[in-house]
């Protein structure tokens, strides 16, 4: 599991590489929580290096999504690979969480005045 | 009085004299007269003291003695330029003080002390130590050079923070590197910095080496040229409009020399247009620039190297893809029998090869494991060859009763091909090449010099080893071969192997060994996949993430007990961190049962979701026990069954989430067991007693073409 953040002019981008499940799961949301603490609540994550997330992996996505949300801003997702995409189908989050194809459009979805 | 104190006066180490208002000399003690080269006082008595005062400082002497004689104040410790009588220049330490009588200044006595000595010793201290101070700064300068240097292989990032660096180091206005074109004809500026930060930067100038002496002089000459007049001197003459708009007058030109050949020129214009570059100066950039000229060959080398490893790369990755092709995507489905292989390569390009593929008369399955000597690319475009030539070779019509007759042509051939046609190339190859007859459960073989495949029985015990019945393939023409034959009882099964599996090191050299190898098989599977699943599994923690030497490829076939299902499983203790694994066998397991992606991928998730629940939870105040997970089909329909020691936990009926809810009313939790039931056509829970749980997970699946055809890629 390998967490990295980019910080771009109107979000910032996790990438995350490994499993997103019961055992990664605390990791990624201490994390995730960690930059939002510290301001980073426009985010994007990239989960193209995301094979498999279960619903411990959903439950973090959630958090962070609700977490940013409250606070003005928002959790974003790019690289959503095809199983992941079915758990998210599956779960009904794909309504929830805005998906990219790229982070040039996750980028832009963001107002660039908010940075 | 003055006689009194003659002898006391001179017999102080001190000198003293005195003199009338006019500076006339009328005394002077014994030292001083000495000092100034007169033996005899009568000799300098009487003198005007302007005598032995050096002319420069006369003046202010002079200035001193009016103001004594003005002031009749006495003047402390001035330093007091005089005289001896052979010409030598001295400094004194002096004191002077009017000579009064009643009210009137009739003249001065001075002391003084000659402190020439020290006074050059300081100076002489001083200089050292702008020397040293000197030396460290241009110590500390090259440091600097070769840090940033070292600094990035991005040549451009080097050389301008170089141009900088110059500009701190050196009194100039600005640096700028230039390297020749590649057609020599020019210089073309790569990098400049200018402490003025209004001054145009002259970054990708090209400057051409026809008009330009200074330049071609430094690249010829391979020496530094200082100019001390750009606007005017001749041999800058095509750059003296430049000169002139930017002020340049003194500029040192230096060659950057690699490897003995001119490369470029930096160019440093003196910040004060009249500075005179000191010989120092001049030395230091020679040195830097020399630093500066290693760093762009190196950047250019790794520039270089990096292309050509890319090639080399790109080059390998592509063998690799193609070699792939030339492996079975699955194995063919043989009724009755069942077929698993694992494949590890060392490297991209491998020399083993495992072949599965059946004869025209589909009764009939070829099982090929083999072992190309030597390794990389070499190896892979023989493992290629070796394998065309089999299955080419296999492809003659072959009639029941001539098997052994048949493969023993199919090996005679290649073997001949191979010796024949590339002798030269020393290349041959270990294989074991088997014809199993599906409905008799005979497999005739011919074992080439390869590590004996183990038969073993349904409880794991080691039946027999199917020994070489000939050398290797390729070594020369016309080898002697004989054909084997073992026939399958129920349940036993076969394993090969090459010797990358029982040579696999860990960090201490210790190889995993055949004896490891065959002890650790020796024991009951539910499957030839979990079996190999488990070895896999144990050659990894064997060798602990050391580098893998060789390939590593292992083939097992086995007659099945009861024909229609199929069962895979695995134990692992009731932790998170066999979560993976479990999870992980659950998908391969999927895959190798020919489920679509999709499937295999939902079989995963429930894995995770309902050990995760059993690690968990299952556990709570006892001590964690064992979870088995089996992956069984039948036809149209797989099932998962979870089995573990834990307490009586039945999966709760879970509320369904609504997953139609807007994002702030979604609640975390009951997400795991919801995806179970979604995904899964079926769950029931089992209390086995004593002590065991058991939840069978059902989906009707579409199993992918399970055709051995697309293996023919001949």
């Amino acid at each position: 599991m390998v967490i990295k953040t980019e910080h771009y002019q109107t979000a910032s981008v996790i990438r995350v590489t490994g499993n997103i499940d019961t055992m990664t799961a605390p990791n990624v949301a201490d994390y995730i929580l960690r930059e939002i603490a510290g301001e980073k609540i426009r985010l994007i994550a990239d989960l193209s290096g995301v094979d498999f997330v279960s619903s411990a992996g959903l439950r973090v996505l959630l958090l962070a999504v609700k977490a940013t949300r409250s606070r003005g801003g928002d959790f974003r997702l790019i690289g959503v690979g095809q199983d992941v995409r079915h758990v998210l189908e599956l779960s009904g989050f794909s309504r929830i969480l805005r998906c990219f194809d790229d982070l040039d459009q996750a980028l832009a979805s963001f107002p660039s005045s908010e940075a | 009085m003055q006689d009194e104190l003659t002898p006391i006066l001179d017999s102080l180490k001190e000198f003293y004299f005195e003199t009338d208002i006019r500076g006339v000399l009328t005394n002077i003690n014994q030292p001083f007269s000495e000092h100034l080269g007169f033996k005899n006082k009568a000799d300098i008595l009487g003198k005007h003291i302007r005598h032995f005062t050096s002319t420069d400082t006369f003046r202010r002497v002079f200035q001193n003695f009016s103001r004594v004689i003005e002031t009749r104040e006495a003047i402390d410790l001035y330093h007091y330029a005089y005289r001896t009588r052979d010409g030598r220049e001295r400094i004194g330490e002096t004191t002077v003080s009017p000579i009064l009588s009643g009210e009137t200044v009739v003249g001065a006595r001075c002391v003084l002390r000659d402190i020439t000595d020290r006074l050059n010793e300081e100076a002489e201290l001083r200089k050292a130590k702008e020397a040293v101070e000197e030396q460290a700064r241009e110590l500390t300068a090259i440091n600097r050079i070769g840090v940033i240097s070292n600094q990035s292989l991005n040549l451009n990032i080097i050389l301008e923070s170089l141009c900088e660096e110059l500009t701190r180091i050196f009194p100039v206005r600005n640096a700028g590197i230039a390297l020749m074109t590649t057609d020599k004809t020019c210089l073309e500026v790569v990098a400049f910095h200018s402490r003025d930060a209004n001054e145009k930067s002259a970054l990708g100038i090209l400057l051409p080496l026809k008009d330009n002496q200074a330049s071609r002089d430094v690249l010829e000459k391979k020496k530094i040229l200082v100019v001390q007049n750009a606007q005017q001197d001749p041999r800058m003459k095509a750059v003296a409009d430049v000169s002139k708009t930017r002020g340049t007058k003194a500029i040192m030109l230096i060659p950057l020399l690699s490897r003995g050949t001119a490369i470029g020129t930096i160019g440093m214009p003196a910040r004060d247009p009249e500075h005179v570059f000191s010989e120092r100066e001049i030395n230091l950039a020679g040195i830097i620039s020399g630093q500066i000229a290693a760093a762009i060959d190196n950047a250019q080398l790794y520039a270089k190297t990096e292309t050509a490893l890319d090639l080399v790369e790109r080059d390998l990755e592509i063998g690799r893809q193609i070699q792939s092709g030339f492996f079975p995507e699955t194995t063919p489905a043989i009724p009755g029998w069942e077929i698993a292989a694992h494949f590890e390569a060392a490297r991209q390009v491998a020399g083993d090869f495992y072949d599965v593929f059946p004869f025209d008369d589909p009764r009939f399955t070829a099982l090929i494991i083999a072992d190309v000597c030597d390794k990389g690319v070499g190896a892979a475009l023989y493992m290629v060859l070796f394998r065309s030539l089999l299955r080419a070779f296999s492809r003659v019509e072959l009639l029941p009763d001539t098997i052994q007759d048949h493969l023993l042509e199919i090996l005679s051939s290649t073997n001949d091909y191979i010796a024949d046609i590339h002798g030269s190339a020393n290349m041959f190859a270990t294989l074991f090449f088997g014809i199993l007859d599906e409905e008799t459960g005979v497999l005739h073989y011919i074992n080439g010099g390869h590590e004996p495949p183990a038969i073993l029985d349904k409880d794991g015990h080691l039946l027999t080893r199917l020994m070489p019945t000939g050398p290797a393939v390729g070594l020369f023409p016309s080898a002697p071969f004989t054909v084997g034959q073992y026939i399958f009882e129920r349940d036993e099964f076969l394993v090969g192997y090459t010797d990358g599996v029982s040579d696999a090191q860990n960090e201490l050299g210790q190889t995993f060994t055949e004896e490891r190898l065959l002890k650790y098989i020796q024991v009951p599977w539910t499957s030839l996949f979990s079996m190999l699943f488990e070895l896999k599994t144990e050659l990894r923690n064997h060798m602990h993430g050391y580098k893998q030497f060789d390939d590593i490829t292992l083939l097992s076939l086995r007659r099945k007990l009861t024909p229609q299902v199929e069962q895979h499983g695995i134990c692992r203790p009731a932790s998170l961190a066999c979560l993976p694994e479990l999870r992980d066998f659950v998908e391969t397991a999927a895959v190798h049962c020919r489920l679509e992606h999709k499937d295999a991928h939902a079989f995963k998730l429930a894995a995770e979701e309902i050990c995760s629940n059993i690690i968990q939870y299952g556990y709570q105040g006892i001590a964690p026990g064992t979870l088995s997970v089996f992956l069984e089909t039948d036809p149209g329909m797989v099932r998962l069954v979870i089995r573990d020691d834990g307490q009586h936990f039945p999966p709760d009926q879970a509320a369904a989430p609504n997953v139609e809810e807007r994002w702030q009313e979604r609640q975390i939790g009951g997400l795991g067991l919801y995806f179970v039931q979604q995904l899964m056509d079926r769950v029931s829970y089992t209390r086995i007693e004593p002590g065991f749980n058991q939840l069978i997970l059902e989906k009707h699946v579409q199993l992918t073409e399970s055709s051995p055809t697309r293996n023919e890629s001949w």
